[in-house]
């Protein structure tokens, strides 16, 4: 189990370096840099600027440099937070992000599992339709549209919740930003479970368990246990991007997570925020499919790393 | 074996096709949204041109009017527009009637009123044709009468007083192209992508496939942000970009689908006539992908609108006065405070629309999925 795991965290490094590298040249191709402002600055200020922020060598020089920061865990200073480096930055950032996703993809699985496994057991009847009706809202409606709506229904026209701002992560301004990154996630989970709960419940070992006289509940939590394959496996890339923090949720509630330096950095060209957020979400997804595939094994024992 | 039966009625045939639109027909779900989808359709084709207000013009009276059936002004309003037409003009109004969509007003002032003050109405959106009827004999007194412009805003006005329903049309067309042409782009791409990858096979499959896989594990919003800063402003170029970055999911789904066909009898009937490998892959491979394709389609359309809205949602998107939805929905949620319809209105067309394409989508997957027969 132990060498799979370095196997694929080994494996993962030239995927790592691709990403790093094409982000790195991509975002360097682009017109403009960090210190184009409206009213240019003097030349005199603009040279001693790249020179001191080394963005004046050649730009093979400057990879390298980065590459080599990355190794020793230095990504950097920020060009437009003067500051702070990148480090402080996500150091600041991503615990924010991180509690927010964490917390909206426990709510997520539990709940949209829980929809999905009714759903399943109740095909086609009235809680089916129901359910699978509030997951098609759930997916259809975009976050930016839910995140405005609930607010202009719970802050403004009941004012029972702060419309935005992150308090100190006082629970109750959690509540809408939570949900509302939850629920399409809930709506995706369900789906997939009461798709695959259906199969399986019509599966061989699920119809030996109840000819054995199981009670329902032993056969449903038996039946779900292969039924979540799917579920987990979709969560692999979403738990990611529910980690890393939401542009928009951020924006609208006016979060303080990571989610926003991406965008922020790379229309400021902020090159060492970008690489960092990259790099970050990079990292998060390579875990995260390494989680998948080890909770893979648990689920199916079919599957075996050894 | 010489007495086979041999049927004397021709029975006849189903194609593809035919049965899935039979079958789609039948889901009760899907035609509604058909039906929805269309109506949306037309109307953002159509609707800004039979609508008696353009896009982009501002009534400056009527800055944030929530919706109303009825036409505006009214009576109260016509007094407030007076007052903020003549404001500059150092008049008193002693008294307005408004009969018949004619208003008459009484000016007075302590020094002479100059005729031309009628041009302060003009000025102002309500009013138009305003002559003066008699002035009194010192000046200082003068009737003038002015026709009102009655304008209805069935959906409101934005915060620069124009007309919301249109601009939710406008955006509907902005929206809609967008959604079609990057689809058509990553269809394009994809299928041609796919096709060839899987029916070449061997190396050549694989190292296709490892390119995609590479485009896969970058941050897509990364590529989009990019492709912003690159192309600026220009609407168009950027949402090709966009369908050329989609078409990895279309690819993948191609190439599985020519896996399997390109073992199928009559692909190789073809090879051993000799058709040259393009012909195969146009007239054989590339039609009998088209079913899940098609699926992938409708359900693709609304990931692009979506990706639109989120776009303009965080500015980087159409530029005014040009709109989109998105455009509309972030306007709106930074009104939401007063002005709710702002916000209410394109999230409802837009839900709407995203929910029709998804039911469709949904539905024609259920029609072409031989799995179901």
């Amino acid at each position: 189990m132990l060498r799979y795991v370095l196997r694929r965290l080994l494996g993962a490094l030239p995927t790592l370096l691709v990403i790093v590298t094409v982000a790195f040249f991509l975002i360097r191709v682009a017109p403009g840099g960090p210190f184009n402002l409206e009213r240019p600055l003097p030349p005199q200020i603009m040279e001693n600027l790249l020179a001191y922020y080394q963005l004046d060598q050649p730009l093979w020089r400057q990879y390298f440099n980065y590459i080599g920061g990355l190794l020793t865990g230095d990504l950097g200073p920020s060009y437009v937070y003067r500051d702070f480096t990148v480090d402080q930055l996500l150091r600041q950032g991503l615990p924010v992000s991180i509690q927010l996703g964490g917390t909206a993809l426990l709510l997520a699985i539990g709940v949209g599992t829980a929809l999905g496994t009714f759903a399943a057991l109740r095909q086609n009847r009235a809680g089916d339709v129901g359910v699978m009706t509030v997951a098609m809202v759930g997916i259809t409606i975009p976050n930016f549209v839910m995140a405005p709506v609930l607010t202009l229904i719970f802050a403004i026209w009941l004012g029972w919740l702060p419309a935005g701002g992150w308090g100190e992560g006082a629970l109750i301004n959690k509540l809408l930003p939570v949900f509302t990154l939850a629920l399409p996630q809930i709506a995706v989970i369900a789906r997939l479970t009461r798709g695959s709960m259906i199969e399986v419940l019509r599966a061989d070992h699920v119809r030996t368990a109840r000819a054995n006289g199981l009670p329902p509940r032993v056969v449903t939590l038996r039946a779900l246990r292969g039924a979540l394959l799917p579920v987990v496996s979709y969560l692999g890339p979403a738990a990611a991007a529910l980690l890393t923090g939401s542009v928009v949720i951020e924006t609208i509630f006016g979060i303080p997570g990571i989610g926003r330096y991406f965008v922020q950095g790379a229309l400021n060209r902020d090159y060492t925020l970008v690489m960092g957020t990259v790099v970050t979400i990079a990292l998060f997804i390579v875990v995260f499919n390494l989680l998948v595939d080890l909770l893979y094994a648990v689920l199916d024992p079919k599957v075996r790393y050894d | 074996m010489t007495d086979a039966v041999v049927p004397t009625e021709q029975v006849a045939g189903k194609s593809l096709w035919r049965d899935a639109w039979l079958r789609l027909r039948a889901n009760r779900a899907a035609m509604t949204s058909l039906f929805l989808l269309v109506i949306i359709a037309l109307a953002c084709v159509f609707g800004p041109m039979l609508s008696p207000h353009p896009y982009d013009r501002v009534y400056q009276a009527y800055v944030k009017v929530p919706p109303s059936v009825s036409p505006r002004p009214s009576d109260a309003e016509v007094e407030r527009a007076l007052e903020t037409a003549l404001r500059r003009g150092g008049v008193e109004i002693e008294g307005a009637v408004v009969e018949g969509g004619v208003v008459q007003v009484t000016l007075t002032s302590e020094r002479e009123i100059d005729p031309r003050v009628t041009r302060l109405i003009d000025r102002s959106d309500v009013f138009s044709e305003a002559s003066v009827l008699s002035q009194s004999t010192d000046g200082r007194r003068l009737v003038l009468s002015a026709m009102v412009n009655q304008n209805r805003f069935l959906m409101g006005t934005d915060q620069n007083g124009r007309d919301l329903l249109t601009r939710i049309l406008i955006g509907g067309r902005v929206s809609l192209t967008i959604g079609i042409l990057a689809t058509l782009v990553a269809l394009a791409i994809g299928v041609t992508y796919g096709a060839i990858s899987g029916y070449m096979g061997g190396r050549v499959d694989n190292m296709m496939m490892r390119i995609v896989d590479v485009l896969y594990s970058l941050p897509f919003m990364f590529f989009v942000i990019m492709l912003v800063v690159f192309f600026g402003r220009n609407f168009v170029l950027m949402f090709i970009a966009v369908g050329a970055i989609e078409w990895l999911d279309m690819a993948r789904i191609v190439r599985g689908q020519t896996l399997s066909l390109k073992r199928r009898e009559f692909v190789e009937a073809a090879q051993a006539m000799g058709v040259r490998t393009p012909a195969i892959i146009r007239r054989h491979i590339v039609p009998n992908t088209l079913g899940p394709v098609v699926v992938y389609m409708t359900l693709m359309v609304p990931k692009v609108i979506l990706l639109e809205s989120f776009l303009s949602f965080l500015g980087l998107g159409v530029q005014e006065p040009l709109t989109s939805w998105g455009v509309l929905i972030s306007e709106g949620a930074k009104n939401i405070q007063g002005a709710s319809w702002l916000l209410i209105y394109p999230s409802l067309f837009l839900a709407v629309t995203l929910f029709c394409l998804n039911f469709i989508g949904d539905g024609l997957r259920d029609a072409l999925d031989p799995k179901d027969r």
